[in-house]
């Protein structure tokens, strides 16, 4: 990868990301008419009288254009300052740091999952895609990809929570006592919940590529050699499917964060999922502004890292992907 | 036909059915989805109530069917915007200059750098005042088309620039045809054969988003039906009633499994060799 590449695609990420940002700004700030609902809670705002009000939006720029209340807003959200939450009055940072650990822990141990079921998953079904019957196993796979994350969590919630009493059915620790055993215990479900639209993708992903590997003529090549077929796999079928997958957790960015919505609703998780939710229900709109641009700044982010990836382990990409346009 | 496109397009063609089925005999008072059975509130499946009973008394099945109308209808408008916004403005960038291409490929960028679900719940939440005449169905449609077009126009633009340096728009031009009309109606009816395999999986994914933005409260609302907020509906009452969230997810389930067949028999028969 070369340096003028990175440098482009870097620049190019970066506009991306400013135009992001404007439509987020836009759509929150000048869509819902009154350009002060963006600063002062609807209750306040409703109740001002013209005076305040005409200070207030005067000391708040709200009487200049757009463009320069947008860069204004920029401008002290990239010096981290990205207001203040009218519900709790307290800044949005600050919160949304507090909330960041629990989703953090959610989506690690889902990605984990995602590696540790997904790819052996995958792997199997490349191996046995010759077999009888492995028509079956690939609509298998397709349904698993389709299988709505919603659903999944409520039919495991009533089996193993309600019916069996296995697993608690919500939240994150034991209020009290809550030791690993009560966090591991809480975590299982959300993790595996959030994790199993991405195994089925992950799964479709590396059983393709290990079966185009593994089918090369290379491989051929390496069979007619005399290597053991579990080593021709490992080789040919294995590691070829590695490397894009690599790039393919960038993508997964925003699966994963609108995973992260779902989930923490639906067990209440204590994440910045449920932060997101509560503010949109709330009209909190700093909130809301902040975390949709962290939700993009974080796709874009993984995608960038996608393209390095791609171009890093397989130089033919590097010409021409993305960077070129 | 492929075996998994035609599983796929028979089971949409089933879940469109009962939909429209419900829709059709609504009127003569039967799966009226708002009628309340005081006698039988939180009713377990039985002969009165195939699926059931919610909270309310009110017949699952008729709500899971009514909802399917709607939620199939949202999505279904959802795709439709999203492939042919995409579509049009992919013909667009494909076949225009330096300039415009890079405007119009760094705004789909930016709209493809918000998770769909994530942006559509802020917009529908926080800020959809000039939406809030249209129907709640039209409304979760039309925002969700909004954040699912960049997918389609990647795909409609890469083939388009492929077609521009062809004889087909060398003969559009030299008969004088403008950039607009040799991209509109020479080159998109072309560029979009690729666009045939990804557009199912458009429609699974828009109709997951509708479910999730119901399911959170800020899409088709109660007392209306969708699966979506029936699903919101079924979680309020695991502890107790399994069936209200049982039958809605598994029809959710059905559709979105439908659309990936059809998507996966389209992208077998285009690449054959791909086939397992």
């Amino acid at each position: 990868m070369t340096f003028r590449r990175a440098a482009l695609q870097g620049a190019a990420a970066a506009v991306t990301l400013l135009v992001a940002a404007f439509l987020t700004y836009a759509a929150l700030a000048a869509l819902p008419g009154d350009p002060l609902a963006a600063f002062v809670p609807e209750e306040q705002r409703l109740t001002l009288d013209p005076e305040r009000r005409a200070a207030l939006e005067h000391e708040l720029g709200l009487d200049r254009p757009l463009p320069l209340r947008f860069a204004r807003w920029l401008g002290a959200a990239v010096a981290g300052d990205l207001g203040t939450s009218f519900r709790t009055r307290r800044p949005v940072a600050r919160e949304i740091a507090e909330r960041l650990g629990p989703t953090l822990e959610l989506n690690a141990t889902a990605l984990a999952l995602i590696a540790g079921v997904g790819l052996p998953l995958g792997w199997w079904a490349a191996r046995r895609s010759a077999a009888r019957g492995a028509r079956w196993g690939s609509a298998a796979l397709l349904a698993l990809y389709a299988l709505p994350t919603l659903w999944v969590a409520l039919l495991l919630q009533y089996l193993l929570a309600v019916r069996l009493g296995l697993l608690p059915l919500y939240g994150r620790s034991d209020p009290v006592g809550g030791g690993l055993g009560s966090r591991l215990a809480h975590l299982a479900l959300p993790a595996v919940t959030l994790a199993l639209h991405q195994v089925a993708f992950v799964a479709l992903f590396a059983r393709d590529t290990a079966r185009a590997g593994f089918l090369s003529r290379h491989a051929q090549r390496a069979r007619s050699a005399g290597l053991p077929e579990a080593r021709v796999f490992a080789r040919h079928g294995v590691r070829p499917s590695l490397v894009p997958l690599a790039a393919l957790l960038g993508l997964m960015v925003p699966g994963l964060a609108s995973g992260s919505v779902l989930i923490e609703s639906v067990f209440a998780w204590p994440g910045l999922g449920t932060y997101f939710v509560q503010a949109v229900l709330a009209r909190d709109l700093p909130v809301v502004m902040a975390l949709s641009l962290l939700a993009s700044g974080l796709t874009v982010a993984g995608s960038l890292l996608a393209d390095a990836l791609a171009g890093a382990a397989d130089p033919r990409v590097a010409g021409t992907a993305e960077g070129r346009r | 036909m492929t075996r998994p496109l035609a599983a796929g397009l028979l089971l949409l063609a089933a879940l469109a059915g009962t939909a429209l089925f419900a829709a059709a005999v609504a009127p003569l008072g039967w799966l009226d989805p708002l009628r309340i059975d005081v006698e039988r509130v939180l009713a377990p499946p039985s002969r009165a109530h195939w699926f059931g009973t919610d909270g309310l008394g009110r017949d699952v099945l008729a709500r899971t069917l009514h909802g399917g109308a709607a939620s199939l209808g949202a999505a279904g408008l959802a795709t439709a915007l999203a492939l042919s916004v995409g579509a049009a403005l992919g013909a667009l960038a494909g076949s225009a200059g330096r300039t415009g291409d890079a405007l119009l490929s760094r705004t789909a960028d930016a709209f493809h750098a918000f998770p769909p679900l994530i942006a559509a719940l802020a917009l529908l939440g926080a800020a959809a005042a000039p939406l809030t005449g249209l129907p709640a169905g039209s409304r979760v449609g039309l925002v969700v088309g909004l954040f699912y077009w960049p997918g389609p126009f990647r795909f409609v633009r890469a083939e388009t620039r492929r077609l521009a340096a062809s004889p087909l728009a060398d003969a559009a031009r030299a008969a004088g045809a403008r950039r607009a009309r040799v991209a509109l109606l020479h080159l998109l009816p072309q560029a979009l054969l690729p666009l045939l395999a990804p557009a199912p999986f458009v429609a699974g994914g828009a109709v997951l988003a509708e479910a999730g933005l119901g399911f959170l409260g800020v899409g088709i609302r109660p007392p209306a039906p969708s699966w979506g907020n029936l699903l919101a509906d079924g979680f309020y009452f695991v502890e107790s009633a399994w069936w209200i969230g049982l039958f809605p997810g598994a029809f959710l389930f059905l559709a979105v499994l439908g659309c990936f067949l059809a998507g996966e028999g389209l992208r077998r028969r285009a690449a054959p060799s791909q086939d397992i």
